[in-house]
């Protein structure tokens, strides 16, 4: 059982309303300071009280942040999802297709190859 | 190491013939073009000292002149030699699938000895006289010499389309095993019915070219018209070919590997 202050302050008053009986010189003190301990008794309560309420709201806050942060990082991958599985269609290629290029590659003109560009006439003659 | 040599023998001896024969071809080109480099320098000396004697008229400008025509006379000649080799080497290159090429090129051969004979003659002349002689020899031979040329491009143009056909039919005959059975199917009876009419076709036009070519003898040489209507030939020759190989094609991935 925790003892709070409001429960010494109790306690140190009614030691002294014993003193003020076995010692009645002390009845104006006791009158004047009474109530005063009884409300400073009170006011340290709940200030304690809140205080603890504070601190336990505050730690609770930092560590909602903190794993709200954590949330934040963490990338979404979304669940893995079944693909169909596609049918491979064999990729032929005929072996004429290189022939077909070559045939329309091919070049039918002619003179192929060309006859040398030369001087069919090679004189000495004067030209008329 | 004595079978190392002997491995290396048998290598040799099974290289393709063909591999050494498109090595000739090669070699003969590289020849052709190099004489005519050497023509062009020895063309352009004639006309530097033909352009002196006409002008100075002297004995020593006459022989200069001389001297530098049959120079280029010859290297000329050299030059149309050494094309006619490398047009007949081309063609013998394709007699294992067109051996008519085998009766053309002899008229290739017996022209590379025309000009061989040719430039010892010019060689030969020791006046201007006598030179213009053997140049007008020189002139008198050119439609032959045009005929022969004519006759060569265009037995090579059938050698290399013939080379083709001969390829896309290997490959067509393997694929008919296939395609007999399943002639139920029309487009598969109607592709092999137009392949058939094709390959008449191809061949019947075949024989056209060559009857074109070996007409040329008899006819007045008009070279544009000649090589126009060849190329023609040509030219409708290859169509033929493309829609045949187009139709092979078609068949052998739509009804034979099924990839379409």
């Amino acid at each position: 059982m925790s003892t709070t202050p409001f429960d010494l302050v109790n306690s140190k008053l009614a030691t002294f309303k014993q003193l003020v009986v076995t010692h009645p010189q002390l009845q104006p003190l006791f009158t004047k300071f009474g109530p005063f301990w009884a409300k400073f008794g009170k006011v340290v309560t709940y200030s304690v009280l809140i205080l603890t309420f504070l601190i336990i709201a505050a730690v609770g806050v930092n560590l909602g942040l903190n794993y709200a942060r954590q949330i934040a990082d963490t990338t979404n991958t979304p669940l893995p999802i079944n693909t169909p599985t596609v049918t491979k269609t064999q990729n032929f290629r005929s072996v004429l297709l290189d022939v077909r290029d070559q045939v329309q590659a091919f070049d039918p003109l002619l003179p192929d190859p060309a006859p040398p560009a030369v001087d069919n006439n090679i004189t000495l003659k004067q030209k008329p | 190491m004595k079978y190392l040599i002997i491995s290396l023998l048998c290598l040799l001896a099974f290289v393709s013939p063909a591999a050494a024969a498109s090595t000739q071809t090669d070699t003969a080109e590289a020849d052709y073009r190099f004489q005519f480099d050497r023509y062009r320098e020895a063309h352009r000396q004639y006309q530097v000292a033909k352009a002196n004697f006409f002008e100075a008229n002297t004995l020593k400008a006459e022989q200069d002149a001389l001297v530098a025509a049959k120079s280029a006379a010859v290297l000329r000649n050299e030059v149309l030699r050494t094309y006619t080799h490398w047009l007949r080497l081309q063609l013998l290159d394709q007699s294992p699938h067109y051996p008519t090429v085998n009766t053309i090129a002899p008229s290739l051969l017996v022209l590379e000895h025309w000009y061989t004979s040719h430039s010892a003659q010019i060689q030969a002349a020791g006046a201007l006289q006598s030179y213009e002689q053997v140049n007008q020899q020189y002139l008198d031979h050119i439609p032959e010499q045009e005929r022969v040329f004519l006759q060569g491009q265009i037995h090579l143009k059938l050698g290399l389309l013939l080379d083709f056909q001969s390829q896309a039919k290997s490959h067509y005959d393997t694929l008919t095993p296939t395609l007999t059975t399943i002639t139920t199917i029309p487009e598969v009876e109607q592709g092999m019915t137009k392949i058939s009419q094709l390959g008449t076709a191809f061949n019947e036009k075949i024989l056209t070219v060559q009857t074109f070519s070996n007409a040329l003898e008899a006819n007045s040489f008009r070279m544009d018209r000649l090589y126009s209507d060849g190329s023609n030939h040509v030219e409708s020759l290859r169509n033929i070919q493309l829609q045949m190989l187009d139709l092979i094609i078609e068949l052998d991935n739509r009804y034979v590997h099924n990839s379409l």
